[in-house]
C-alpha cells in the first residue's frame, strides 16, 4: 500500500527539520523542546523533594538546595509552562483549526523556536557557570549581589521572551486574516479564542519583563542604582515591574489550558459547548483584569494599605470569569454522552484541581488572611494547583486529544488513562499536605526546617513520585505513538472542528481544498 | 462558625495574640465555603459522569447551548462573595495594620542570617540576638530595616508577617496574650542560610522583662572590650561564616589568626597577621582574598564603630 503524502513524510533529513517553516513541523520542534526541558525541570523538582524527605540535610548543601530550588522554577515557568500549550499545541492545531494553511509569519515562527533555544542554551550555559540561586523571581537586591551566573540567565529569560513575544504577535495576526471563508470571530473554536486572549497579553506584558531583566543587568554590571537601596535604589520597584509581567504570564499559561478544556469536554460530551459566548468573552475579560491586580503580591512589602484594598478588590474580580467558565464547562456535560478516554480523564482533573487552585487564591486575595500564607508552602500549592493541576493537566490532555491528528497513529488508551489517574493521585498527595504545613506557617525555599512539619514533608515527598511515575508514563505514552500504534482514523473522537476534517497526519499544506464555514463549531445532533 | 473551627483548626497554630482570631475568622469562613463549593462540584461532575456516560456510539444528546439567566447567576453570586471576602479582609487588615499609640518599640535588623533585637533604657542600647524577649498583654510595635539584602519577620502563632527591606523602615505590631516561647521564621528568601535564619520571641510577664533589662544594661558597661568584641562576633554576623574552633567554614577560622602567615589568591603575602590587618579585613575584605576562598565577605564600612572593630580584633586576638 502507498503512503500518503503528508507533512511527516513531505521533506526527509535533519535540514529539512530544523529549517522548516511548516507550523506542524515547527510545533513538533517545540514539542522536543518543551518535553526535554520539562524532564530537566521535572527532576530539579524531584531532587528539591527529595532532599526535603528529611529536616535536616540529606543530600544537598543549603547552596545546591537553592539552585536546585531555583532551577526547578525558572525551567518550569520559562522553558515549559509558558511556551508549552502556544507553541506546541498552538503551533500545531490553530492553523487546522480555522482552516489556513499556515500562521501568517511562517519564517518568524521558526525564528521564535531558535529564541526559546539560544535562551535555553543560555540557561544551560548558566548552570555550567555554577548555577542561580535567586529563585525564578530574581529578587532585588539578593539578586544583584548574588553570584555571575545570574547575568546570563536573565538575558536567557530576556531572549526568551521574544520568543513568547513573536509567538503572540504570530497568533493574533493568524487568527484576524486566515480565518477560513465563512468563519466569523463568533464561529471559531474556543481554543482560538483563548490563545488569542494569551497571545494579548504576550505582546503587551512580556516587553515589561524584557526591559525590567535589562535593567536589572545594568544594575548588575554597572551599578546604575534603580534596585539598590544602598546607592539610592529601590528594592520594593523591582517586585511591581516583575510582577506587572508575571501576573499576567500565569493567565499566558492558563488561558490557552483553559481552551483545550473548552474543546475536550465538549467533544467527549459529544455536544455543543454550553454559553460558547461566555467562555469566549470570559477569556477576554480574565486577560484585561489580569493586568491591573500585581499588587496581591506585595501585601506584606511595605505597599500602602489603600493600594493593597484596591488591588484585593481586582484580584477577586478576575475569579469571577474564570468561575463562569468552569460552571459553563460543566453545564456542557449535562445530558451529554459521555467517554472517559485519557483527554477526559485529564480534562476533568483540570476542572477538579483548578477549581482547587481557584479557591485557595481567595485565602491569598484577602490581605488579613494573606498576611498569615503570604511566602509559606500554602503559595506553593495554591500556585502548582494553578500551574500543575491547571497548565499541565490540560497540556496533557490536549496533547493525548491532537496526538491521532499529528502522529497519525492512535496511542495507547489503557496505559493513557493510567497515566491520568496517578497523575492526578500524585498530584493531590504532593499537595494537599503542603496547604496544611503552610497555613501552620511552614516558609518556602527552606532547606532545613522544623520537625514538626517532617509528616506533611515526607507525604508531599512520596507523591511526588507518583506525579512524577504518572507523567513518564504520559511521555512514553505519547512518545511511542509515533512509531508504534494503529491507524489513527481523520476524526477518531468525532469532533466538529476543522482540524478533524483533514487527514491524519495532514498533508503538507493542511487542507486539499480551503473549507467553507457555514455553521457553528461543536454542533453535534 | 463554631463547627468550621472544630473541623479545621488542625489548619492553623495555636493563637498567642488577640488579634490571631480576626484572621482565623476569615480563613475558617473561605475554608468552609471552598469544602462547599468542592464537593458541589465533585458529586455533580460524578453524578453527570455516571448519569450521562455513553451507552452505544451515536445517541443522541441535549440541544440546550446556553441560557441568559444561568450565566447571570453565576457571574452575579460569585461576583458577590468574591468582594465581600476581599473587603472583610481589607477591613481585617486595617486593624492588624495600626498599631496603639502607646505601643512599646523595639528596633529589628535582619541581616544575612540573624536578627538583631534592640532596646532602648534610660539612653543605653541593649541588644540581643535572634532572641526576642517580650512583656505579656502589651502592645508590642517592631521597627525593622534590613542591613543587607531582603529579609521577612514572621511569626506563624502572632500572625504577623512584614517584610524588612534594605533603605526603608517597616512596622508590625502584636499584643501577646500567652507566656511562653514562639518560633518566628524568615520569610523572604536572603540566600545560602536562609532557612537558618530563625528568632525566639519569649514572651514573660512584665516584672520579668523589666529585671532582665535592667541586668542588661548593667552588665553592657563593665565586661571588657574582648568580652563585647566576642558579643559582637555574633551579633554583626561573623558567626555565619567564620568559627573560633580552627575548622574553616565559608570564611577561614579566627582560631589563632593574629601572628599567622597569609597568603592570598592574588598579591604579595603578609608575614604575620596583625591588628591592621584584621581592620583591613572588615573594611575592605575584597582586596585581599585570602588563598582558597571566596569574595562572599562584604564590607562592614558603615555597620561597625572604629570602638566596635577595636572590641572585635581584640576578641580575635583572645583566641590562640
Ligand atoms: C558572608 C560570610 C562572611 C561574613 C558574614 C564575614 N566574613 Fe570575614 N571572611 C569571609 C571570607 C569568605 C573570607 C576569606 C576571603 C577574603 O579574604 O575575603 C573572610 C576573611 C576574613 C578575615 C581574614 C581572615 C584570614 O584568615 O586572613 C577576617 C579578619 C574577617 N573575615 C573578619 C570578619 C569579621 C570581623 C566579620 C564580622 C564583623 C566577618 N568577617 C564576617 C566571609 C565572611
Ligand atoms: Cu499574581
Ligand atoms: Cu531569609
Amino acid at each position: 500500500m502507498e503512503v500518503e503524502s503528508n507533512y511527516l513524510n513531505h521533506e526527509k533529513g535533519l535540514k529539512s527539520w530544523l529549517c522548516s517553516v511548516d507550523h506542524k513541523r515547527i510545533g513538533i520542534l517545540y514539542f522536543i523542546a518543551v518535553m526535554t526541558f520539562f524532564l530537566v525541570g521535572g527532576l530539579f523538582g524531584l531532587l528539591v523533594r527529595l532532599e526535603l524527605l528529611t529536616p535536616t540535610r540529606l543530600f544537598m548543601s543549603s547552596d545546591l538546595y537553592n539552585k536546585a530550588m531555583t532551577l526547578h522554577g525558572s525551567v518550569m515557568i520559562f522553558m515549559v509552562i509558558i511556551p508549552g500549550i502556544p507553541a506546541v499545541l498552538g503551533n500545531f492545531v490553530l492553523p487546522l483549526m480555522i482552516g489556513a494553511k499556515d500562521v501568517a509569519f511562517p519564517r518568524l515562527n521558526l525564528l521564535s523556536w531558535y529564541f526559546l533555544m539560544f535562551g535555553a542554551t543560555l540557561a544551560v550555559l548558566a548552570i555550567v557557570l555554577g548555577g542561580v540561586d535567586t529563585g525564578w523571581t530574581f529578587y532585588t537586591p539578593y539578586s544583584i549581589r548574588s553570584m555571575e551566573a545570574v547575568t546570563v540567565i536573565l538575558f536567557g529569560a530576556f531572549i526568551m521572551g521574544f520568543s513568547s513575544i513573536l509567538t503572540g504577535l504570530n497568533f493574533i495576526v493568524t487568527i484576524h486574516q486566515l480565518r477560513a471563508p465563512g468563519m466569523t470571530m463568533m464561529h471559531m473554536p474556543l481554543f482560538g479564542w483563548a490563545l488569542y486572549a494569551a497571545a494579548i497579553i504576550q505582546i503587551i506584558a512580556t516587553p515589561v519583563l524584557a526591559i525590567t531583566l535589562l535593567l536589572l543587568i545594568a544594575e548588575r554590571l554597572f551599578g546604575v542604582g534603580i534596585f539598590d537601596a544602598s546607592i539610592g535604589g529601590d528594592p520594593i520597584l523591582f517586585q511591581h515591574f516583575f510582577w506587572f509581567y508575571s501576573h499576567p504570564a500565569v493567565y499566558i499559561m492558563i488561558l490557552p489550558a483553559m481552551g483545550i478544556i473548552s474543546e475536550v469536554v465538549s467533544t467527549f460530551s459529544r455536544k455543543t459547548i454550553f454559553g460558547y459566548k461566555a467562555i469566549a468573552f470570559s477569556s477576554v475579560a480574565i486577560s484585561a483584569i489580569s493586568f491591573f491586580v500585581w499588587g496581591h503580591h506585595l501585601f506584606v512589602s511595605g505597599q500602602s494599605e489603600l493600594a493593597g484594598a484596591i488591588f484585593s478588590i481586582l484580584t477577586v474580580l478576575v475569579g469571577v470569569p474564570t468561575a463562569i467558565k468552569l460552571f459553563n464547562w460543566v453545564a456542557t456535560m449535562y445530558q451529554g454522552s459521555i467517554k472517559l478516554d485519557t483527554p477526559m480523564l485529564y480534562a476533568i482533573a483540570f476542572i477538579g484541581l483548578f477549581l482547587i487552585g481557584g479557591l485557595t487564591g481567595l485565602f491569598l486575595a484577602s490581605m488579613a488572611t494573606d498576611v498569615q500564607l503570604h511566602d509559606t508552602y500554602f503559595v506553593v500549592a495554591h500556585f502548582h494547583y494553578t500551574m500543575v493541576g491547571g497548565v499541565v493537566m490540560g497540556m496533557f490532555s490536549g496533547m493525548f486529544y491532537w496526538m491521532p491528528k499529528i502522529t497519525g497513529k492512535m496511542y495507547n488508551e489503557l496505559w493513557g488513562r493510567v497515566s491520568a489517574v496517578l497523575a492526578f493521585l500524585g498530584f493531590n498527595v504532593t499537595f494537599i499536605p503542603q496547604f496544611i504545613m503552610g497555613s501552620q506557617g511552614m516558609p518556602r525555599r527552606y532547606h532545613l526546617y522544623d520537625p514538626k512539619f517532617h509528616a506533611y514533608h515526607l507525604t508531599s515527598t512520596i507523591g511526588s513520585w507518583i506525579l512524577g511515575l504518572g507523567i513518564v508514563i504520559a511521555m512514553i505514552v505519547l512518545i511511542k505513538s509515533f512509531k508504534k500504534g494503529s491507524v489513527a482514523p481523520v476524526n477518531p473522537w468525532g469532533g466538529t472542528t476543522l482540524e478533524w476534517t483533514t487527514p491524519s497526519p495532514p498533508p503538507h499544506d493542511n487542507f486539499a481544498q480551503i473549507p467553507t464555514v457555514t455553521s457553528r463549531p461543536y454542533e453535534y445532533n | 462558625m463554631d463547627i468550621l473551627e472544630k473541623l479545621f483548626s488542625f489548619m492553623l497554630p495555636e493563637q498567642a495574640t488577640g488579634t490571631a482570631s480576626i484572621i482565623d475568622q476569615i480563613f475558617y469562613a473561605i475554608i468552609g465555603l471552598s469544602a462547599l463549593v468542592t464537593i458541589l462540584f465533585f458529586l455533580v461532575v460524578v453524578w453527570f459522569v455516571i448519569r450521562y456516560r455513553r451507552r452505544r456510539e451515536g445517541e443522541k444528546t441535549g440541544t440546550i447551548t446556553e441560557s441568559h439567566k444561568l450565566e447571570i447567576v453565576w457571574t452575579v453570586i460569585p461576583t458577590i462573595v468574591f468582594v465581600a471576602i476581599a473587603l472583610w479582609g481589607w477591613s481585617a487588615y486595617r486593624t492588624l495594620e495600626h498599631p496603639p499609640a502607646d505601643a512599646y518599640p523595639i528596633r529589628v535588623v535582619g541581616k544575612q542570617w540573624a536578627w538583631v533585637f534592640s532596646y532602648t533604657l534610660d539612653g543605653k542600647e541593649i541588644q540581643t540576638l535572634g532572641q526576642l524577649n517580650v512583656p505579656i498583654n502589651r502592645p508590642i510595635v517592631l521597627e525593622m530595616t534590613s542591613l543587607d539584602v531582603l529579609h521577612s519577620f514572621s511569626v506563624p502563632a502572632f500572625r504577623v508577617k512584614k517584610d524588612v527591606v534594605p533603605g526603608l523602615k517597616t512596622q508590625v505590631w502584636f499584643t501577646s496574650n500567652k507566656l511562653g516561647s514562639f518560633q518566628t521564621y524568615c520569610t523572604e528568601f536572603c540566600g545560602t542560610a536562609h532557612s537558618k535564619m530563625l528568632a525566639t520571641v519569649n514572651v514573660m510577664p512584665e516584672q520579668q522583662f523589666e529585671r532582665w533589662l535592667r541586668d542588661e544594661a548593667a552588665a553592657s558597661t563593665t565586661a571588657s572590650p574582648s568580652v563585647l568584641g566576642a558579643r559582637l562576633y555574633e551579633f554583626k554576623g561573623c558567626k555565619s561564616c567564620h568559627t573560633l574552633t580552627g575548622v574553616d567554614d565559608v570564611g577561614p577560622s579566627f582560631k589563632g589568626l593574629v601572628g599567622k602567615r597569609r597568603e592570598f589568591e592574588e598579591g604579595a603575602p603578609v608575614e604575620a597577621a596583625d591588628e591592621n590587618y584584621i581592620r583591613r579585613s572588615i573594611l575592605d575584605p575584597k582586596s585581599q582574598i585570602v588563598k582558597g576562598f571566596k569574595p562572599k565577605m562584604n564590607s562592614f564600612v558603615g555597620q561597625m564603630t572604629d570602638e566596635e572593630i577595636h572590641q572585635i580584633t581584640q576578641f580575635i586576638k583572645s583566641l590562640h
